[in-house]
């Protein structure tokens, strides 16, 4: 009988959470939204004339234009059928292309940046907190201190500086990878290496510095106390405990491949998010730009979430609290 | 009586500084043997020598600890494992911190006898219920699944226990077991150590400043003063006449059983650190009975005392 009621307490606890994050989202999302139609009334230029070209006298045209993209109906009104579609997954039409959705314009970068940094993530994931692990089993080692040296080198090296020296490397000196384009497996090896190397060096110096933090605990005297073999000690008692606070890192650290797609987009001329979004800023074409600001608050929202769950399912002491 | 461990010459150095001044003695089966002391005497640093576990910072730099009949100084890091949670078992001071907050109680008991006995997990989990009714956990099958911060402290003692006794260790070691819970919490798993000592004829080496604790659960005591022994013998005999001005202190400052102390607080000076550790007799400038000889010549353990006005009288 107590633990039925136990039982429901938990369940509408859950439920309380799932709501309230839910709503949070919605309302982040929505104050994007205001954010981004709110810019756009200030940006230079009147797309309409920008896309007329030298058309630009036909004035049958322009008014057929304005009609079809709801540039001539009042602002209150163009907003809330901006929502709705938004609502629906719909964000208007692109300007650079005529007539096109924008949903259409956006389909090939959402196949490509979200896709590249989460692959950079489980491929970074396991390699910082492997290399995190080694040094701080080694500590005070010369193994230690020529991971941490590399780990050190590989922050201090600015993303472009290793870009650039890859890709000369590979353009010039050893043409054995693609520097540039999308499609074949290894066309996208130099854009995962620029994202895997800082995002794996970060990792790895938080779990070293995570792991030495735990290893002093009492709970790993404990189960050293108890006769568990060293592996089950560092692996099963203490790594388990970094993977808690990592949680928010590898959260951030997510979010930061998400961007830095942006880059390596720009860099290796991959047809993504980052590379569209910058080729939509220079064209003009804001309803897409919007579309890709509005995506990118969204898979945030998502991995702050995702964290959030995470850490529930990390740390039992905070399954019920939050 | 036949000894279980016998320690000898326990020199033990953190960098430059001696803590452990050569401790001996001897640990009988099925005997408690109690370590008291004020704090920084070296209690917990003998406790976790007994186990090998003082951390890279320690070096025990002389000495021996025979226990059934090998020097477990000698032993290699894997033998030494298997004597830990296996024939030596050790509690700890701090309920809340010593358990793994992302485990559950049942599972950190059963880990125990999996590693040691090859039990299958479903096995020692029965098992961990077993020992979990033996220690006096009300609804054990639930409180299995319990993480250790849904446990009060006292019920995570209690735990510590199951998984110390699910070996039936040669010996425990309870480094002041009772000191950070409540008083009436506190008389309730001194009666459970208690118990659990007569059911397995265990010995227990337990380490607290509390000589109530002491006169309630020890057979023997060791006084500990600034990294030596300073007096040994019955709990009887030293409570009726302890000859060690430290030890006479010790006893008449006692609170009785119950009363809380954080920490021996209430001989005049303070406990020297062991980096500057006085000549002579280590507890001389805070001695009232002190003679010329104290501060000029240590004085050895001489029959269960280390005084040279004691020894003299
Ligand atoms: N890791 C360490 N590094 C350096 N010195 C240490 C370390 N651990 C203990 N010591 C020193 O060794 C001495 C003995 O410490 P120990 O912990 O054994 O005291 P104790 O008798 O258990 O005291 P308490 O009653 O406070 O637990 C103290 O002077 C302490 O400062
Ligand atoms: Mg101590």
């Amino acid at each position: 009988m107590h633990h039925v009621s136990l039982r429901a307490a938990t369940l509408r606890a859950v439920w309380r959470f799932a709501f309230r994050r839910v709503f949070g989202i919605v309302l982040v999302l929505f104050v994007a939204v205001v954010l981004t139609f709110g810019a756009l009334q200030y940006v230079p230029g009147d797309p309409i004339l920008i896309l007329l070209g030298d058309q630009s006298g036909d004035v049958e045209l322009e008014a057929r234009l304005r009609a079809e993209y709801g540039l001539d109906r009042p602002l209150t009104e163009q907003f809330v059928s901006y929502l709705g579609g938004v609502l629906r997954g719909d964000f208007g039409l692109s300007f650079r292309f005529a007539s096109t959705p924008v949903k259409d314009v956006l389909a090939t970068g959402l196949a490509i940046s979200p896709v590249l940094a989460l692959v950079a993530l489980v491929l970074s994931v396991p390699l910082g907190i492997g290399l995190g692990t080694f040094a701080a089993r080694r500590k005070g080692t010369l193994a230690d201190s020529l991971t941490m040296f590399v780990l050190v080198l590989g922050i201090s090296i600015p993303n472009f500086a290793l870009a650039s020296f890859l890709v000369y490397l590979f353009a010039v000196r050893v043409p054995l990878l693609p520097v540039a384009g999308w499609g074949t497996p290894a066309q996208a090896v130099l854009p995962l290496v620029l994202l895997i190397v800082p995002a794996m060096v970060y990792i790895g110096r938080l779990t070293r510095t995570y792991l030495l933090e735990v290893l002093q605990e009492d709970y790993i005297r404990t189960a050293r106390a108890k006769g568990l073999r060293e592996h089950l000690v560092i692996y099963r008692h203490a790594l388990r405990n970094t993977l808690v606070p990592l949680s928010t890192s590898i959260g951030i650290i997510f979010g930061g491949l998400l961007s830095g797609t942006f880059v390596v987009e720009t860099i290796f001329n991959i047809p993504g998010l980052g590379s569209l979004a910058i080729q939509s800023v220079f064209a003009r074409d804001y309803p897409v730009v919007m579309a890709v600001v509005l995506l990118y608050t969204l898979f945030y929202s998502l991995i702050n979430l995702g964290v959030d769950l995470l850490y529930g399912v990390l740390d039992p002491r905070i399954r019920l609290s939050s | 009586m036949k000894a279980l461990l016998e320690v000898r010459d326990l020199r033990v150095s953190f960098g430059a500084t001696e803590v452990l001044d050569g401790i001996d003695f001897d640990v009988y089966e099925g005997e408690v043997l109690a370590i008291v002391g004020e704090s920084g005497s070296g209690k917990s640093v003998t406790a976790l020598s007994m186990m090998r576990l003082l951390g890279e910072s320690a070096e025990i730099t002389s000495g021996s600890l025979r226990f059934s009949g090998r020097d477990l100084l000698e032993l290699s890091e894997d033998e030494m494992r298997k004597v830990r949670g296996r024939e030596i078992a050790m509690i700890f001071q701090e309920p809340m911190s010593s358990l793994n907050p992302v485990y559950t109680a049942g599972f950190q008991v059963a880990e125990v006898l999996e590693e040691h006995f090859g039990y299958s997990r479903k096995a020692a989990l029965e098992k961990a219920r077993e020992l979990f009714e033996m220690v006096g956990i009300p609804a054990p099958e639930e409180r299995l699944r319990s993480y250790p911060h849904e446990l009060s402290g006292g019920m995570r003692q209690r735990v510590m226990i199951a998984m110390a006794m699910a070996s039936e260790p040669k010996l425990l070691v309870a480094d002041e077991p009772t000191t950070a819970l409540d008083v009436t919490i506190q008389a309730q798993i001194l009666a459970l150590m208690k118990d659990v000592r007569s059911r397995f004829g265990t010995s227990v080496l337990f380490i607290t400043h509390d000589m109530g604790v002491v006169a309630s659960i020890a057979d023997r005591m060791l006084v500990m003063y600034a990294g030596q022994i300073v007096e040994e013998g019955s709990v009887e005999s030293l409570f009726e006449s302890p000859r060690h001005p430290y030890t006479q202190r010790l006893l008449a400052c006692a609170p009785s059983i119950g009363e809380r102390k954080e920490r021996l607080s209430v001989i005049e000076g303070f406990a020297p650190s062991p980096d500057a550790y006085p000549g002579g007799c280590r507890f001389h400038p805070r001695c009232s009975e002190a003679i010329e000889r104290c501060s000029a010549e240590p004085p050895r353990l001489v029959r269960g005392v280390r005084c040279w006005v004691a020894e003299d009288s």
